[in-house]
């Protein structure tokens, strides 16, 4: 009843196919960082989610509920992202006053302590922020609605270092004041990690991988070794990445479902994977890489 | 640690949204009532400085009749609430409430209330900008008479009525061009084409069915009916809408 599932969801624009067979469950409480390259699918997933936008085949249940058009999902769900949907007829002050009548669990001391704590000018319109400061206000409208379901798609735009700093903890405070389902929607997974409970890695409309952070963390390991031997035996494996790290060594990363006997045969070193180089790694698998662009011409111009 | 924080899943009353999108839509929009004020004193100055007349003449005598009506006023309120009804009837209005707890069906009957509100703040405002002009035209004794009508009650109601059709008549259009546009344009097409020829055409037919029809009841319950399908229509088109945004 508490949750939020995704079965075998797929949604096509004309004959695009934007997301492919999803199949997704988010328990209550948690906080899932649903990553993705730009195109990936992540904010069509997220519209759905939210009941903005049906999906074209496959059923999607939030709190055993269909989301499209409900009115029980939309009291009980908000999605802040900079394309969030703000009057520029009333000030910032007026716009908090109006979402606290709308959210039942609106905290209007977190919002006014916020507010003053990010210095926002309270007789401002939105249009009229800067852009860092427009997504400073949207999150403060999430975290002071305590909605049981938020959804934060890419919250931190614009927002300078410092801040986001302090948005992220933010964040996270309020998240353990009131646990329930977020989710953090983000190209930048370096930034969020700690935050994450689960993980959701979308690429092309497909999901890569789902699953708890830590097991993401573990997906897969580098090796380092000779290269004839290490390289060929790679190959057998469930290569992602490979490169030559000097004229006879090279480096490799492979999922990590290999038996640490067989990694100490064929390797000479063995180095865990930053979870940003993986992400890379993992949704490069199709798209190879940037080096390849270049191969044609490398070839053309030696010719 | 979980059972002092655990969160609960809050219920709504579907007629308490409709209410605060109301009143939230009456802040949203506060620009439709201040352009009512300039559409209005536009109307106003028509009313005091123009003239309607008709003549005749039998042999040497020649009459002409030089009035002053408040039409000019209705029209000009008319045009207002026809802009006014579809703006909220277009894709951004359903947008900007996104931002708060909505969903098709609460957005369509508080825009449906929105529109009724707006009608009688029009119809209202006619007749005592009527009453208003009458006065002013009083005080600086203009020799033309004038025809401005003495049941107010029944000038405050039909035009009250003429201003709710052509609100949910504009809000249902645009709703139909917003979301079927082939069918729309079919209807639009259809619409023309038959008005080429008058004996034939729905116009003619609405014309009679509602313009002509002098017993009060029979009128209040013949527009009431309408703008009632004109909403329920607008609530169908709306119904599977998906949110741009």
């Amino acid at each position: 009843m508490n949750e939020i599932k995704v079965d075998h969801v797929t949604k096509k624009y004309g004959k695009k196919v934007v997301l492919n067979d999803l199949n997704i469950t988010l328990n209550y409480p948690s906080i899932t960082g649903l990553i993705g390259r730009n195109g990936s699918g992540k904010t069509t997933l997220l519209n759905m989610l939210i009941g903005y936008k049906k999906p074209s085949s496959g059923v999607i249940k939030v709190f055993g509920e269909n989301p499209f058009d409900s009115l029980f999902v939309s009291t009980n769900t908000l999605f802040v992202d900079d394309r969030m949907q703000i009057p520029n007829t009333l000030n910032l002050n007026e716009i908090l006053i109006e979402m606290g009548r709308f959210y039942p669990n609106w905290d209007e001391q977190l919002a006014s302590k916020l507010f003053n704590y990010f210095d926002l000018p309270p007789n401002s319109l939105h249009q009229n922020l800067s852009k860092g400061k427009k997504s400073i206000f949207n999150m403060i409208v999430g975290l002071s609605a305590y909605a049981y379901f938020t959804v934060f798609d890419e919250p931190m735009t614009g927002m300078d270092e410092a801040v986001r700093k302090d948005m992220y903890r933010a964040l996270l405070k309020n998240y353990l004041e009131k646990p329930r389902i977020m989710i953090i929607s983000s190209h930048h997974l370096k930034e969020v990690e700690y935050l994450l409970e689960n993980l959701i890695l979308l690429d092309e409309g497909s999901i890569v991988f789902d699953g708890d952070i830590e097991a993401f963390r573990n997906y897969a390991v580098g090796l380092t070794g000779k290269v004839g031997k290490l390289e060929k035996w790679a190959e057998t494996k469930d290569l992602l990445y490979h490169e030559r790290v000097a004229i006879d060594d090279a480096y490799v990363v492979i999922k990590n479902n290999v038996s640490q006997a067989e990694l100490d045969l064929y390797s000479q070193k063995q180095s865990p994977v930053e979870t940003r180089d993986l992400l890379i790694y993992l949704t490069n698998k199709r798209r190879g890489v940037i080096d390849d662009v270049f191969k044609t011409d490398e070839i053309e111009s030696s010719k | 640690m979980m059972s002092s924080k655990q969160m609960k899943l809050s219920q709504v009353n579907e007629w308490d949204v409709i209410k605060q999108s109301t009143v939230y839509k009456l802040k949203v929009y506060n620009h439709i009532f201040y352009s009512l004020f300039i559409y209005q004193l536009i109307g106003f100055l028509f009313v005091i400085n123009s003239t309607s007349g008709t003549g005749m003449s039998m042999g040497s005598l020649i009459i002409n009749l030089e009035y002053k009506t408040a039409h000019a006023l209705f029209y000009i309120t008319l045009i207002w609430l026809i802009i006014s009804s579809a703006q909220l009837g277009l894709k951004q209005s359903r947008s900007l409430m996104s931002g708060v707890v909505t969903n098709n069906k609460t957005h369509c009957f508080s825009n449906g209330l929105l529109i009724l509100l707006m009608s009688v703040i029009g119809a209202v405002t006619i007749v005592l900008l009527s009453m208003t002009a009458e006065l002013f035209l009083y005080l600086f004794n203009t020799p033309y008479s004038t025809d401005f009508s003495i049941n107010y009650f029944l000038e405050l109601l039909s035009a009250f009525l003429y201003l709710l059709l052509a609100g949910n008549l504009a809000y249902f259009i645009t709703n139909l061009v917003m979301r079927l546009k082939l069918i729309a344009y079919l209807f639009l097409f259809i619409l023309f084409i038959s008005s080429l020829i008058p004996e034939i055409s729905p116009i003619t037919y609405f014309y009679y069915f509602l313009f002509k029809e002098m017993n009060i009841f029979l009128f209040i319950i013949k527009i009431s009916l309408l703008i009632v399908l004109l909403f329920i229509g607008s609530l169908a088109i709306t119904r599977q809408m998906e949110v741009e945004r």
